[in-house]
């Protein structure tokens, strides 16, 4: 019963995702009904099973062997946990109303099919993330979250200000995904196992437990990996949006929640997830309140509660934690849903109170939260030295490829318009 | 340069005419997107800009041809416009060939030399097809023959491109200078008002290294800006200087419009001013510049050239050998018909196949005979209200009478309803409203409320509401969702009915605050009403009941909410002007003075009443004063006649969304267009104005039992009774800009949705409570939403008028703004004879010309709602039988 569950939950958004790459490419009218219907039956029956599961399919942990040759065996482990098939619905659900919004909201959008998929993906990556239980399953599914929250944020991808910004977003999650993988490496190099579960104790709890943390400040936004968020909010509003701001910022606390036997031990990272935390909470909350337009400023505020998630965790009071996540989910996608109105909205505070903003005084401080603290400028600093061998591979590329299309006379053609 | 301020000032006035000149958010108006344009011709004005400012003048060729595939244009017409044009052209295979396959392809060569391979692009199949020994050769003499070169550039400008590190940089600062009140922390006041310190302040908390060129260009006042701009202009020539002016205004060029309005009109900022002028703006440009290091420059880009026009010789000569001898004039010919020059003239024979087919059956239809009317409805001119107006004429056999009028009804005023701080405009744009009028009552004040509206940003608040809200909120977010017409029956009930109830406009002894007055004297309240009784033409026989019908929009979660309302509202709900003619011609004082100074005697059984028209979910609201006068068997008799149109109309209106369940009936349909008003994510509530593309001046009788498609503003005007033309004059002056300005919005927004038009809708975000743009750090997008105006077609509106052309001669002397729309052909006017319907005459070559029209059958329906449309098919004009 178990694999079934886990079988029907996690392939069936899998395959669709992949039908979808490989079929889907068309816009069509008829085909979009179809794809939304679709969605909302997948979502819906992840739904009604983990409903199920709740009751019904006891605690375990479940391995499920992959490749099994004569000295080496493959087996994926998922945990099966209550807290787990609570999240599931709760995120399903998520998924549910993000579909019903966005159906109307793209409807008609060039390359429509393309969310659907991207959807789809991130649908079985998120779930996947929550049970998996092996370090390299959960740092596969960790990828395929950056990728398909990188794809939606360049949703228009038309727009360069989109894909820079994409980028941006997608090279903070590949400099802490380096972490993950050292953490990986090193749990293995330690103690020859992949269970994220495992209790470690020690030195190796001091490491393991900073790489971790090291982890999660990319997608969690922890200063100065905290200006991707707010940038990265130019796909569609109601729709694309809501799915990195509310998902990728959240995976960061359930990924310290799942590994908290590795570095639960270790005073040293606890401390210091609290202190740069709180710092966090500081800084994100001082953008947020200086930011002009809407999106701005739910994108930092969203950031600093996350911080207080990661306090919270960091203090051991880990269902807390996971309450806090189904709460502040629900209220980040129900305000960024309803931002275009914040013009309505502002009027009806005007009506029923008075609306006497602060004014700052403090000069500096101000204007270092408008800045975001320069959060950007310090990580283009870091990824103009990391890329910088890449950008010499480019020119090389474009002069090898570039095509020279000569008029009989050996004269080059005038630029087209 | 001896005068440096008075050259700026030029310069920068003539730049920032290209500038957008929209109104934040709240306040958006429809207007001609290049109103400082108006005294060129239509023509000469949008490629004067193509060719200075990158933006696109006309419809792309590719859109000519899909609809010429689809019958919209007809050939004749098209080589009349090429023979009008200077292009005389007797081939047909020529024709053709200029019709379906000049400049066909917009990316891909068509020849192409590779590796020692010959390619060329075959037109039929679409691919590439090595080149043979024939081909090669023709291509050769072409290559070698000389022709006439005839260059032109444009820049390359387009909003898809990154914005540099200057804009980037200086877009937040932007955004707190010009905040309205979105921020939760607000820049202090005295920050606001000295700028420099600001822009030093935040130049310091940045990374950026700058203190020498700081010291040395920072202006320590207002005065010094232009000092320090000519400092850093030092070096440079005039010419240089005119194009950095250009390139820097045009950077972000949403932010700069923007800047400019703010500083011309405090009216559209009353919650916080702004004290930053273009100028500012330019010296902080420049000043960037030079701590970045940066400069911009734009490449240009060739519009037809040497190679390309070969090509399409060459393609042309491979399926026409038999001209071959004629190259020399093919090559000549095609070097003259530049793109933008067949894109000028595909529109011109696209808007005369369809305006000749409107006069055609316009003059071909037959006017219906007169019914007993029994009640009057006045509306807005607006081409939404044409098919509702449609239907309430066939619903009630004719006992409904209606009329078009400026939907503001004569009251300019300015307005503030119940519990909202400030009044806002309820009159056109160029309107100057010297009259307050405040909703009386008590509003609703707690600071409960407060906390559960606020809370996006503050860290506080955001917890508790995290913790304690959101579970009740999750509910009420679901309900939104999957219910929104319950949820919408909950929050909207009664709303309307509620709202200006209590009305004081009278103000005898002319009471003023903050200069304006409070309310309107007996005189002038009766000139009102008699202005518009007058321009409708309804002097006398009136009905028992007539109703003034207001419109509006309302739709949620949408920021461009107001570029749906009424226009002639400057983008308000048209209630309270309604309530106020309402209440106005009831009185009966009024009356006496309408009998005695304006002669029009409205019997004393006549009774007024106003009303709403929401465009968007068909709602109509009457405001039912007093019973006595107004009985129940008619209110139920009228209501009865009004759900049945609206139920229609919403049929109508839903034919045209993609997303339309394939069966419905009146009543479903009208369900499914209140449950779109109420939707969380909805991008299309209604399609607003697009297809707008007639104005129609004169008697119902016209166009009465006509279908025009939703098409058209109907203004009604009695051309018998106004034999001077005093009248027109006064319709005229008020509907040309209006109309044509939103026809003119519409056909630049869809011509170029990215540089005059804001692009998809999907991705906004608003800012500072003014504006909308992309991302957190991006130029301002203005202009109309591509959703708005994805099934218009670009057409310049044709104005049918009933009158004399003596009349307009005169109107068009005295009036600057209507002769140069007129006169440039930003509008495209057709006259018709009132005595005689077959003379009809359309304005060209600077006078009226007569046209030659042929009879022709219309189709016939027998109702309305049995003609066949659909979002991508339009019958134009159609006749309705048998009903009225």
């Amino acid at each position: 019963m178990a694999t079934l569950y886990i079988l029907t939950t996690l392939l069936l958004p899998f395959l669709l995702a992949i039908y979808q790459f490989i079929f889907g490419a068309d816009y069509d009218k008829e085909d979009e009904i179809l794809k939304a219907n679709i969605s909302k039956i997948v979502f819906l029956t992840q739904i009604f099973f983990s409903g199920y599961a709740l009751f019904f399919i006891p605690e375990q942990t479940l391995d499920i062997p992959i490749i099994h040759l004569d000295h080496y065996h493959y087996t994926i482990s998922f945990a099966l946990e209550k807290r787990f098939y609570l999240l599931t619905i709760l995120f399903s659900l998520l998924f549910l109303i993000t579909e019903k919004l966005s159906f109307n909201y793209l409807h008609a959008e060039e390359e429509h099919s393309r969310f659907y998929s991207l959807q789809m993906i991130l649908n079985f990556s998120v779930i996947a993330f929550i049970f998996g239980q092996n370090i390299d399953f959960l740092y596969f599914c960790w990828e395929i979250v950056g990728i398909s929250s990188a794809l939606l944020i360049s949703y228009f991808y038309k727009r360069n200000q989109a894909i820079e910004n994409s980028i941006f977003a997608f090279s903070i999650y590949r400099i802490c995904d380096i972490a993950f993988l050292l953490c990986g490496v090193l749990l293995f190099y330690f103690y020859h196992v992949e269970d994220i579960g495992h209790s470690v104790t020690g030195t190796p709890a001091l490491i393991l437990g900073i790489l971790l943390f090291i982890t999660i400040m990319g997608k969690s936004g922890v200063y100065p990996m905290s200006s991707w968020l707010p940038q990265a909010l130019e796909g569609p509003t109601s729709s694309s949006n809501l799915y990195y701001m509310t998902l990728s910022t959240h995976l960061g606390p359930i990924l310290l929640i799942k590994s908290y036997s590795i570095w639960e031990s270790s005073e040293v990272v606890k401390w210091l997830i609290i202190f740069i935390a709180s710092m966090n909470i500081i800084i994100t909350s001082i953008s947020a309140r200086t930011q002009t337009t809407i999106k701005g400023a739910l994108g930092y505020s969203v950031l600093s509660q996350v911080s207080v998630i990661l306090i919270e965790i960091a203090l051991g009071f880990l269902n807390f934690a996971l309450i806090h996540i189904a709460l502040h989910v629900f209220h980040r996608l129900i305000q960024m849903a309803l931002a275009p109105s914040i013009i309505d909205e502002h009027n009806i505070i005007e009506k029923i109170c008075d609306t006497e903003r602060i004014h700052s005084k403090k000069g500096k401080i101000y204007f270092l939260g408008v800045h975001g603290f320069n959060s950007e400028k310090i990580i283009l600093g870091l990824l103009k030295k990391l890329y910088y061998p890449f950008s010499l591979l480019e020119k090389l590329e474009k002069r090898l490829t570039e095509p020279k299309d000569l008029s009989p006379h050996g004269e080059i053609n005038e630029q087209d318009s | 340069m001896k005068n440096f301020a008075s050259f700026l000032e030029t310069l920068i006035r003539e730049e920032s005419k290209i500038l957008p000149d929209q109104a934040p958010l709240e306040h958006f108006v429809h207007h001609n997107n290049l109103h400082h344009f108006e005294n060129t011709p239509f023509e000469e004005a949008v490629e004067k800009i193509f060719y200075t400012y990158g933006k696109s003048p006309y419809p792309r060729l590719k859109y000519f041809r899909e609809h010429y595939q689809k019958g919209e244009i007809s050939k004749e017409i098209i080589a009349q416009k090429l023979k009008d044009n200077g292009f005389d052209i007797a081939n047909d295979s020529l024709l053709e060939f200029i019709i379906n396959d000049l400049y066909l392809n917009r990316d891909i060569k068509q020849i192409k030399f590779y590796k020692n391979e010959k390619m060329m692009f075959d037109l039929e199949n679409k691919k590439w097809i090595p080149m043979d020994e024939a081909s090669y050769l023709l291509w050769n003499e072409i290559y070698t023959t000389t022709s006439r070169k005839n260059f032109k550039t444009y820049p390359d400008m387009h909003a898809n491109d990154s914005l540099g590190d200057v804009s980037l940089f200086l877009i937040p600062l932007l955004g707190i200078l010009l905040d309205q009140g979105q921020a939760e922390a607000q820049l202090a006041d005295d920050q606001r008002v000295n700028i420099w310190f600001t822009f030093k302040q935040y130049i310091e908390a940045s990374t950026l290294k700058s203190n020498d060129i700081l010291e040395r260009y920072l202006p320590k006042n207002s005065d010094e800006v232009i000092l320090r701009i000519q400092d850093l202009m030092s070096e440079l020539s005039e010419e240089e200087i005119k194009l950095l002016v250009r390139l820097e205004l045009q950077s972000i060029p949403g932010w700069a419009g923007m800047i400019a309005k703010m500083a011309k009109n405090k009216e559209v900022i009353p919650r916080r001013d702004v004290s930053l002028t273009l100028n500012d703006y330019l010296l902080m440009r420049l000043i960037l510049n030079k701590v970045l290091s940066t400069s911009i420059s734009k490449s240009h880009r060739h519009i037809s050239y040497d190679v390309l026009i070969k090509e399409n010789v060459f393609n042309y000569l491979r399926k026409a050998p038999q001209d071959k001898t004629n190259m020399h004039d093919i090559l000549e010919l095609f070097s003259q018909l530049d793109r933008i020059t067949l894109r000028r003239i595909f529109l011109q024979a696209y808007e005369w196949s369809y305006q000749s087919k409107i006069l055609k059956g316009i003059k071909s239809h037959k006017e219906q005979n007169p019914t007993t009317v029994k009640y009057q409805m006045f509306f807005c001119i607006d081409d939404r209200e044409c098919s509702f107006r449609r239907y309430l004429e066939e619903v009630s056999h004719g006992e409904i009478e209606t009329f078009g009028v400026a939907g503001f009804f004569g009251f300019d005023i300015m307005y503030k309803k119940l519990g909202h701080k400030f009044p806002r405009r309820y009159c056109p744009p160029a309107a100057s409203p010297q009259y307050l009028i405040e909703e009386q009552g008590e509003s609703k004040r707690s600071t409960f409320l407060k906390f559960i509206h606020l809370g996006q940003s503050c860290f506080l608040r955001s917890i508790l509401s995290s913790f304690f809200l959101i579970p009740w909120k999750i509910l009420d977010f679901k309900l939104h969702l999957y219910a929104p017409q319950t949820k919408r029956n909950i929050s909207t009930k009664n709303k309307f009915k509620k709202e200006i109830n209590h009305i004081t406009f009278s103000n005898p002894d002319s009471d003023k605050k903050n200069s304006l007055f409070l309310g309107y004297s007996d005189e002038e309240k009766a000139l009102r009403v008699a202005n518009i009784l007058k321009g409708a033409g309804l002097t006398k026989n009136f009905a028992d009941y007539i109703y003034m019908i207001g419109h509006g929009h309302t739709s949620f979660n949408n920021p461009h909410v107001n570029a749906y309302r009424c226009g002639a509202c400057s983008g308000a709900n048209a209630s309270p002007n309604a309530k106020l003619f309402a209440l106005a011609a009831n009185d009966k004082k009024i009356r006496i003075i309408l009998s005695e100074k304006h002669h029009i005697i409205i019997p004393e059984t006549t009774y007024f009443v106003g009303g709403y028209h929401d465009t968007c979910n068909d709602d109509v609201y009457l405001y039912n004063l007093s019973s006595e006068n107004y009985p129940n068997e008619v209110e139920k008799k009228v209501q009865a006649y009004i759900d049945d149109a609206r139920a229609l109309n919403a049929l109508e209106r839903s034919q045209k969304f993609y997303q339309t369940p394939k069966k419905l009936n009146p009543e479903k349909a009208l369900k499914f267009v209140q449950e779109r008003t109420w939707r969380i994510a909805e991008a299309r509530p209604e399609l607003n104005h697009a297809t707008n593309s007639l104005a129609i001046v004169g008697r119902r009788n016209l166009t009465k039992s006509l279908f025009l498609d939703r098409k058209a503003f109907l203004i009604s005007y009695d051309p018998l009774s106004d034999s001077e033309g005093s009248i027109l004059a006064g319709l005229l002056r008020a509907v040309i800009p209006v109309c044509g300005g939103i026809n003119l919005e519409y056909y630049f927004s869809k011509v170029d949705t990215e540089n005059y038009g804001s692009g998809s809708k999907t991705s906004h975000n608003v800012a500072g409570l003014f504006g909308v743009m992309n991302g957190i750090r991006g130029d301002l997008r203005t202009g109309l939403i591509w959703q708005m105006v994805e099934y218009h077609v670009p057409l310049r509106i044709l104005f049918i008028i009933e009158s004399k052309e003596e009349h307009l001669y005169q109107i068009m002397e005295n009036n600057q703004e209507v002769s140069n729309y007129i006169k440039n052909h930003w509008i495209r006017l057709a006259l018709i004879n009132p005595v005689n319907k077959d003379d009809i005459k359309m304005y060209q070559n600077n006078q009226f010309e007569e046209v030659q029209l042929d009879q022709v059958k219309l189709e016939e329906y027998s109702s309305s709602d049995k003609v066949p449309t659909s979002y991508d098919k339009s019958i134009h004009i159609a006749a309705i039988k048998g009903v009225i």
